[in-house]
C-alpha cells in the first residue's frame, strides 16, 4: 500500500476538537489494521501564514498522501465518510 | 376560473379576445390555474382554427388572447404575462424572424411556437436557433400534432419554471449548502457556501471532500477565511443527487451568535463575582469596622514595641478595608450610563486587583498626567484595564520581576483626549498573529487560561463609551496597548469622598447621638469611639429607634446603618422624615459597601451625610462634631442644613497627587512587616 500521510486540523482546544480526535483515534482501533499516524495541527496555535493548508475548515483531516488530496470535514464520527473519504481500507467498490 | 387581467387602456383587444374554456375531465388533475396564451396572427380564420384546436386540448385549459399585429402583442405584455405565445411569421407590421427577436427580448423564459405558411427546414432551424421552441407549418397546425406540440411545451416550460424556482431557493438559503457524492465530488455548491468558506464556485467543486457527522445532528466546524474565522453549525444528511447515493452538507453561520453566548456567559460570571463582591464586603466590613476601632483605641494606650504591632496591624487592617472597597467596582448592577469617573483612582483600584498576577513577574510603575476625569462606566472601565494588566501580566514569564517592567502611563492627546497606555516587557505578539488580537475567539492562551474573548469584548466597552483601543507589540520586546477616552469637564465626579473637611472644631458640648445598627460589635465599637465626647444611646433596630424619636427623646444625631433586616436605614429615614420631619435632617447613614441599587440610588439623591465602614476613627469623631455644632449653629441663626452637604472628592483628598507623580507599587511590604511583628 502506498504511503498514507495525514493531518488533522483542529481549532483549539474546544469540545470539537476534542470530539474529532476522540472519533479519529476510534476508527484507528475499529476499522484500521495497518497504524495510520495523524499530525494533529491546531491552528490556534500556529500562525496562519505556517499553517500550509490553502483550504481551511475546521476540524478538518486530510489525507495529503497518495495525491490527490482529500479532505473531510466534520466530527468526524460518521466512520464509513471518513474511510471512503481517505480511500482506505473498507472503501466503496469503485472508489479512488 | 380566473378571468385575465382586462387591458382596459385596448377596448379594441379586449373585443376580440375569446375565451376557449375546456374543462378537463374528471380523471385528468390540473395542478395550476389555466394557461394563459397570446396569439398573434394577422389571419382571422387561422387565428380561430388555432383557438379550436387549443380548445381541444384535454389536459391544459387555456385562456386565450388574439392579437392581430406585432405592436399590440407588445403593448399587451407591457402589462400582462403569458405562459405560451403563438407567433405567425407574416404580420403585417413585421417581416420573417425579426418579431420573434422582439417577443424573446421582452420575456425571454415565455416559450414561443412560431407557425409559418412556407415553413422549411431552413425557416425551422433559424426559428429555434433564436429561440422558438418549435416551428409548424400552418397546415400541420389542423392535426394531433399541434396540439400535443403545444401541450409538450408547456409542461416542458413549466418544468423548467419549477426547477429555476428551487434552484433560486437553494441559491437565495442563507444557509451554506454542499452536494457531494460517496467519493468526495462535489457536486452542488450554494452562493453562502462560497461565502462560508472563503472560496469560489470553481475552487470548491475542485476539491475531493467529504462531510463527517452523525447524519442529522449538528457538529460545529469553523471556517478559516482570509477575513477572520467563521463558526458554523454543520448538518449532514444523505440524499440521491443524479441517482447516486450523495450527501448534503448544511452549514449555519453561528458567529455573531456565538459570540453573543460568549459575551453573555462572560458577563453572567461577572454579574455572579459582583454579587459575592456585595456580600463578601458586606459580610467582612462589619467585623473589620471592629477591629479597626479597637486597634485604634488600644493605639493611644500603649507605648514601644506592642505600638509598632498596632500600627502594622492598623496598617494591615486599612489595606483590607481597601480591597473589598476594590471589589465594590464589580458589585455594581450591569448598567451602560456614562458618568464621569475619576481615572487614576480606578487604575490604583484595579492595580490592586491585578497585583496578585503581576507581583511575581514584573515590577509595576505608574505614571499619571494631570487629566484625571474621564467620560466612563466605571464597572466596564475597570473590566477594560483589569484585563489589559493580566494580559501584560501574562505575556511576562513569572520569576524574574526585577528585570521585568509593567507601566501604567495616563496623560492628555492633543484632541483633548485621555490617553492611558499600558506597557510590558513582555515576550511581544508574533506579526501574523497582530491582525487577529480582536477577534472573538482567538486565544493563544491554554483553554483554561483564556476565552480569547477578552481584548474583543474590551474593544467593545471601550467604543460603546466612544473610546478607541489600540496597540503596537514587538517581538521579543514587549507590548503597549492604548485605550483612549474621552475627557469629562472636572466640574463633578462621581466617585465621592466622604472624608470630613479638616480643621473642623471640637464640638462645644457634648451631644445626644442615637446609633442605630443591627451588629452588637459595631454599636459597641462606636460605644468606645465617642463615648468620651458624646452621649450615645444605642438601639438594635429602626423600630426601636422610632418609638425613642416618638416618645420625645430629642437627639442631635442619628447615625443609622443603611442596610438591617426588617427596616432599612432608608425606611427608617422615610418613616422620621413623615412623622417628625424637623428630626430629617439629623441623619448621619452608615454603609457596608453591599450597595443595592436602591442604596446607590438613595446615596446619590438624599441630602443627608454617609460615613463607610470600616469606620474611620477621625472621621466618624469630626461627623459627629460637625453636626453637633451645626445644630447649635442652627439653634441660634436660621435653620440651614448646608453644613451635611457632602464634600467634593477633589477638594478634601488628604492626598493630592502631584502632576506626573510616579510611585512604585509593592504590595507585598506591608504583610511582610506585619508578620515580622507578629513574630
Amino acid at each position: 500500500m502506498a504511503r498514507v500521510e495525514l493531518q488533522l486540523y483542529v481549532a483549539g482546544e474546544g469540545l470539537p476538537s476534542r470530539v474529532a480526535i476522540a472519533n479519529w483515534a476510534k476508527i484507528c482501533d475499529d476499522d484500521l489494521e495497518d497504524e495510520c499516524d495523524v499530525e494533529v495541527i491546531d491552528v490556534d496555535k500556529h500562525p496562519p501564514s505556517l499553517v500550509s493548508e490553502s483550504f481551511l475548515a475546521t476540524p478538518m483531516l486530510v489525507r495529503r498522501l497518495p495525491l490527490p488530496v482529500h479532505r473531510v470535514i466534520g466530527d468526524l464520527s460518521d466512520g464509513d465518510a471518513v474511510l471512503a473519504g481517505l480511500g482506505l481500507a473498507r472503501r466503496a467498490e469503485g472508489g479512488p | 376560473m380566473t378571468p385575465l387581467p382586462s387591458p382596459s387602456a385596448d377596448e379594441r383587444m379586449e373585443a376580440r379576445r375569446q375565451r376557449i374554456s375546456s374543462a378537463p375531465p374528471s380523471h385528468v388533475r390540473t395542478t395550476r390555474a389555466r394557461a394563459p396564451v397570446l396569439i398573434i396572427e394577422d389571419d382571422a380564420d387561422d387565428a380561430k382554427l388555432l383557438m379550436v384546436r387549443l380548445g381541444q386540448v384535454r389536459t391544459v385549459a387555456f385562456d386565450v388572447v388574439h392579437v392581430s399585429t406585432l405592436a399590440e402583442a407588445s403593448a399587451w405584455l407591457s402589462t400582462h404575462s403569458c405562459e405560451l405565445i403563438v407567433l405567425d411569421l407574416n404580420l403585417p407590421d413585421t417581416k420573417g424572424l425579426e418579431g420573434l427577436d422582439e417577443l424573446r427580448g421582452r420575456r425571454p423564459v415565455v416559450p414561443v411556437i412560431v407557425v409559418s405558411g412556407c415553413m422549411d427546414d431552413g425557416v425551422r432551424a433559424s426559428a429555434t436557433s433564436k429561440g422558438a421552441e418549435e416551428a409548424i407549418a400552418k397546415h400541420d397546425v389542423n392535426g394531433r400534432l399541434f396540439a400535443s406540440c403545444v401541450v409538450y411545451v408547456i409542461e416542458r416550460n413549466r418544468a423548467r419554471e419549477e426547477e429555476r424556482r428551487v434552484a433560486r431557493i437553494l441559491e437565495a438559503n442563507p444557509d451554506a449548502l454542499v452536494v457531494v457524492d460517496s467519493t468526495g465530488v462535489v457536486k452542488y455548491v450554494n452562493d453562502q457556501a462560497t461565502v462560508f468558506f472563503g472560496k469560489s464556485r470553481e475552487k470548491l467543486t475542485d476539491e475531493c471532500l467529504l462531510f463527517s457527522a452523525s447524519e442529522g445532528v449538528p457538529t460545529e466546524i469553523t471556517a478559516t477565511r482570509s477575513d477572520g474565522k467563521r463558526i458554523g453549525e454543520m448538518r449532514v444528511v444523505e440524499l440521491e443527487w443524479q441517482g447516486e447515493q450523495s450527501f448534503l452538507a448544511s452549514i449555519r453561520d453561528v458567529t455573531e451568535q456565538r459570540s453573543l453566548e460568549g459575551q453573555l456567559l462572560l458577563s453572567d460570571r461577572l454579574a455572579s463575582l459582583g454579587t459575592l463582591a456585595a456580600s463578601v464586603a458586606h459580610e467582612i466590613n462589619n467585623p473589620l469596622a471592629a477591629i479597626l476601632v479597637n486597634v485604634e483605641l488600644a493605639i493611644h494606650d500603649v507605648k514601644g514595641d506592642t505600638l509598632d504591632a498596632l500600627l502594622d496591624a492598623r496598617m494591615a487592617t486599612l489595606r483590607i478595608r481597601e480591597i473589598v472597597r476594590d471589589l465594590r467596582l464589580f458589585s455594581r448592577s450591569e448598567q451602560n450610563t456614562l458618568e464621569r469617573i475619576e481615572l487614576h483612582g480606578l487604575l490604583d483600584s484595579v492595580i490592586r486587583i491585578a497585583s496578585n498576577e503581576v507581583r511575581h513577574r514584573a515590577r509595576l510603575v505608574t505614571e499619571y498626567g494631570p487629566a484625571n476625569i474621564v467620560l466612563a462606566n466605571e464597572t466596564r472601565l475597570s473590566q477594560v484595564f483589569l484585563n489589559l494588566l493580566v494580559n501584560a501580566a501574562q505575556a511576562i514569564p513569572a520569576g524574574n520581576a526585577d528585570n521585568n517592567l509593567i507601566r501604567v502611563i495616563t496623560e492628555k492627546a492633543a484632541d483633548g483626549r485621555i490617553v492611558v497606555h499600558v506597557e510590558d516587557s513582555g515576550v511581544g505578539i508574533p506579526h501574523d498573529v497582530q491582525k487577529r488580537m480582536f477577534e472573538p475567539f482567538f486565544t493563544t492562551k491554554s483553554a483554561a487560561t483564556g476565552t480569547g474573548l477578552g481584548l474583543a469584548i474590551s474593544r467593545r466597552i471601550v467604543e460603546t463609551m466612544g473610546g478607541e483601543i489600540s496597540f503596537q507589540s514587538e517581538p521579543g520586546r514587549g507590548t503597549r496597548f492604548t485605550v483612549r477616552l474621552a475627557a469629562a469637564s472636572p466640574a463633578m465626579i462621581t466617585r465621592r469622598s466622604n472624608r470630613a473637611p479638616k480643621n473642623i472644631p471640637s464640638a462645644r458640648r457634648r451631644g445626644r447621638v442615637l446609633v442605630v445598627d443591627d451588629d452588637p460589635l459595631i454599636r459597641n465599637s462606636i460605644k468606645w469611639i465617642l463615648d468620651r465626647d458624646h452621649d450615645i444611646t444605642c438601639v438594635g433596630s429602626a423600630a426601636t429607634a422610632l418609638e425613642l424619636i416618638s416618645s420625645g427623646d430629642d437627639f442631635d444625631v442619628i447615625l443609622s446603618d443603611l442596610l438591617m433586616p426588617t427596616m432599612t436605614g432608608m425606611d427608617f429615614h422615610r418613616e422620621v422624615e413623615a412623622a417628625h420631619p424637623e428630626e430629617a435632617h439629623k441623619f448621619v447613614f452608615m454603609t457596608a459597601g453591599a450597595f443595592t441599587e436602591e442604596a446607590r440610588q438613595f446615596l446619590l439623591t438624599t441630602s443627608n451625610d454617609h460615613v463607610e465602614k470600616p469606620l474611620d476613627l477621625e472621621t466618624l469623631r469630626r461627623t459627629i462634631d460637625r453636626h453637633v455644632t451645626a445644630e447649635d449653629d442652627a439653634a441660634s441663626s436660621s435653620p440651614t442644613t448646608e453644613a451635611f452637604q457632602r464634600h467634593d472628592a477633589s477638594a478634601d483628598d488628604p492626598n493630592p497627587r502631584s502632576a506626573s507623580e510616579r510611585r512604585e507599587h509593592q504590595p507585598g511590604m506591608t504583610f511582610a512587616r506585619v508578620a515580622k511583628a507578629v513574630r
